[in-house]
């Protein structure tokens, strides 16, 4: 009976083509309008994301921190380093149990550990040098691109090696145009700084950038492997900051907060210093909280014109039924119970909503689609919100229809069969 | 033989307790038998209508008894009434009542799928049914595309679906020409000859004088009930 019952409706819709889309059109619109909202909303949650993840402004920055001088306001703080002892800092060991305990979520992490300034000065202009001893992830990180050469390797650091990587604005500073970036490979340079001589090969050359957010162009780096910063400054290998990047797909809110956790746990016992964590919450936070008011807003604005589908579609099936009330009169003559007639209505009523929650679906997917490409970062539609988009349309099918069904299946088949 | 149809004491009034009440039927005693054919004669306002609707199972009497094959039809709740009509009474109406936009083929299933009877089994016995009565050309075609004549043939098939106890015809003849009359009539002289047990409803006296016994009913008595002998000829 229920086959017969479908078969029965998809005669009927097919029957009244344009009538049946006419009334689908709410669903259509409803449906279509969420699917693609959601779609290119997405997209622009991404590329806003990704943006962010640019301008380093989902970068997070650790210190250990004096407990007693620290303010819990991000940008306004003080570093005490004078009394901090190594057993105070984060060790290599530390660092590397967080690097494998986050290894899924980590995009980048950073370690910086200077041992000056230089100033070079040639004939037209002077510049100011930063000496840096970084690790691998430091490349990453400050989204740095090898023109020619290698940057620190793994093995640089633990051999304490004297290779300097530099940027080609350095290059051409230093040697003026007497090498390009491939022949400087190899060369030595010597800097003296604090007194002592520095003498490096130059094993990397990167493309320099400018940050975005300071005035760092007078600026350059040599990079150098952070043991040979360490020995060159005469210190043990133990950090007071490091500098890490979650996966774009990664909550950074969340990201923050398990690692202040992780890395507060080396320092329960410990009464003078802290783990203290800085990111731009606030701005992510903001962020966040714009996408879903906008989404929400946008789902209520579909909601209402689904609401609308749905009456267009009792009115129709009201229709429907006055319609064809010889029809169920006949019907019930030849033996269709009440409940017979009431099910074919609503399953008429659920295959109008259901097709037409799936024309919307597909409508709203391509809509989605080229939106969303159109916005550089393309999103991809969830199967899940087009599983709710279905169910929910057939949802209407059975509420807005069962009013309709069952005017038609309380009606007295010997007035129906007189109906003209 | 077997009564197939007891009607005893049947009043119908409308509007039962309320100022417009209106008695129809003042007690109605009918038996009828099987393989008999039955005309109730009367004209508009005699309350053959209503007495039809009465043995049609589609209404209930006020007051009486009605039996239909040892089925209480009193006592049967709006479910039962349309099990008992599926099962026991083929339906001919005036205006042939076919579901439009749908086949001869799946007309004739219609009784049947009601029934709860298979598709395979449904679309056989419809094919022969529609054999029976001529219709084997156009299985296939719409009420749309079928003239007055073939939509009741095709009725009539319908009506001999679910193999009821009786076709219960009302004014089969009504929207046809004489020509078209005649072969339904001789359609209906055939299914008498083969057993089945036929109650006409007509305002046509003539139409009534085909039949072997003739009811009639004024006012909402039995005026008369008279068998005869019908010598019939196709």
């Amino acid at each position: 009976m229920l086959i017969e019952n479908i078969k029965i409706a998809l005669n009927s819709i097919k029957a009244n083509k344009l009538r049946s889309i006419l009334t689908m059109l709410g669903i259509i619109i409803g449906i279509g309008s969420v699917i693609a909202i959601v779609t290119i909303g997405d997209s622009i949650a991404n590329g806003v994301n990704k943006e962010m993840q640019g301008y380093g402004a989902r970068n997070i920055e650790i210190y250990v921190t004096n407990k007693n001088e620290f303010s819990t306001d991000e940008n306004m703080y003080e570093v005490s380093s004078v009394e901090m002892s190594e057993k105070d800092m984060l060790s290599k060991d530390m660092l590397l149990d967080y690097e494998n305990a986050f290894s899924n979520q980590i995009q980048a992490l950073s370690i910086e550990e200077s041992i000056g300034q230089i100033t070079l000065k040639n004939n037209r202009f002077k510049s100011n040098i930063n000496i840096l001893g970084v690790n691998k992830g430091y490349k990453d990180f400050n989204k740095l691109e090898m023109l020619s050469g290698d940057f620190i390797k793994e093995n640089d650091i633990n051999n304490i090696s004297y290779n300097a990587v530099v940027s080609d604005k350095f290059i051409k500073e230093y040697f003026g145009s007497k090498y390009n970036n491939n022949e400087v490979l190899n060369k030595n340079i010597e800097i003296e700084i604090n007194n002592k001589f520095l003498n490096l090969t130059i094993a990397g050359v990167y493309k320099f950038k400018s940050d975005e957010y300071t005035d760092k162009n007078t600026y350059s780096n040599i990079l150098l492997p952070y043991t040979t910063a360490f020995k060159f400054n005469k210190k043990q290998v133990y950090f007071q900051s490091f500098k890490v990047v979650p996966k774009e797909d990664i909550d950074v809110i969340k990201f923050q907060l398990d690692t202040n956790t992780f890395l507060s746990s080396y320092y329960t016992h410990n009464n003078s210093y802290q783990i203290t964590t800085f990111g731009l919450t606030s701005l992510v936070n903001s962020q966040n909280d714009l996408m879903n008011k906008l989404k929400l807003g946008i789902s209520a604005i579909a909601g209402i014109s689904l609401f609308v589908g749905g009456i267009g579609i009792m009115n129709i099936m009201m229709v429907s039924v006055t319609e064809r009330t010889r029809e169920i009169g006949i019907r019930m003559a030849l033996g269709a119970k009440a409940s017979t007639i009431k099910s074919q209505f609503i399953i008429e009523a659920i295959f109008i909503s259901g097709i037409g929650g799936i024309i919307g679906l597909i409508l709203g997917i391509i809509i989605g689609t080229i939106g969303s490409n159109m916005m550089k970062y393309s999103s991809s539609p969830s199967l899940f919100a087009g599983f709710i988009a279905i169910s929910f349309s057939m949802a209407i099918g059975i509420f807005f229809g069962y009013y309709p069904a069952n005017k038609a299946s309380n009606l007295d088949p010997i007035e129906a069969l007189r109906y003209e | 033989m077997q009564p197939v149809i007891t009607l005893k004491d049947i009043v119908k009034t409308y509007n039962l307790g309320k100022p417009n009440e209106l008695e129809i039927l003042h007690g109605i005693t009918i038996t009828i038998y099987e393989n008999e054919f039955v005309a109730i004669v009367g004209e508009s306002g005699s309350g053959k209508s209503t007495l039809m609707n009465i043995i049609g199972a589609l209404d209930k009497p006020t007051k009486g008894e009605y039996i239909l094959n040892s089925l209480n039809v009193n006592k049967a709740s709006k479910d039962q009434m349309s099990d008992i009509r599926n099962k026991n009474i083929g339906f001919v109406f005036q205006n042939f009542n076919l579901i439009s936009r749908t086949s001869a083929l799946k007309n004739v299933e219609l009784p049947m799928l009601y029934k709860g009877i298979s598709s395979s089994k449904r679309i056989k016995k419809a094919k022969e049914l529609l054999t029976l009565v001529g219709m084997e050309k156009r299985m296939n075609h719409d009420p749309n595309e079928l003239s007055g004549g073939q939509k009741q043939r095709v009725a009539i098939a319908r009506a001999l679906a679910n193999n009821p106890s009786i076709i219960l015809a009302d004014e089969p003849t009504g929207a046809l020409d004489s020509l078209t009359s005649r072969h339904v009539m001789d359609l209906f002289h055939k299914l008498h000859k083969q057993g089945k047990t036929i109650i006409l409803i007509t305002h046509s006296n003539k139409l009534a004088k085909e039949c072997p016994r003739i009811i009639t009913i004024k006012d909402g008595n039995i005026v008369s009930d008279v068998r005869q002998e019908i010598n019939y000829v196709n």
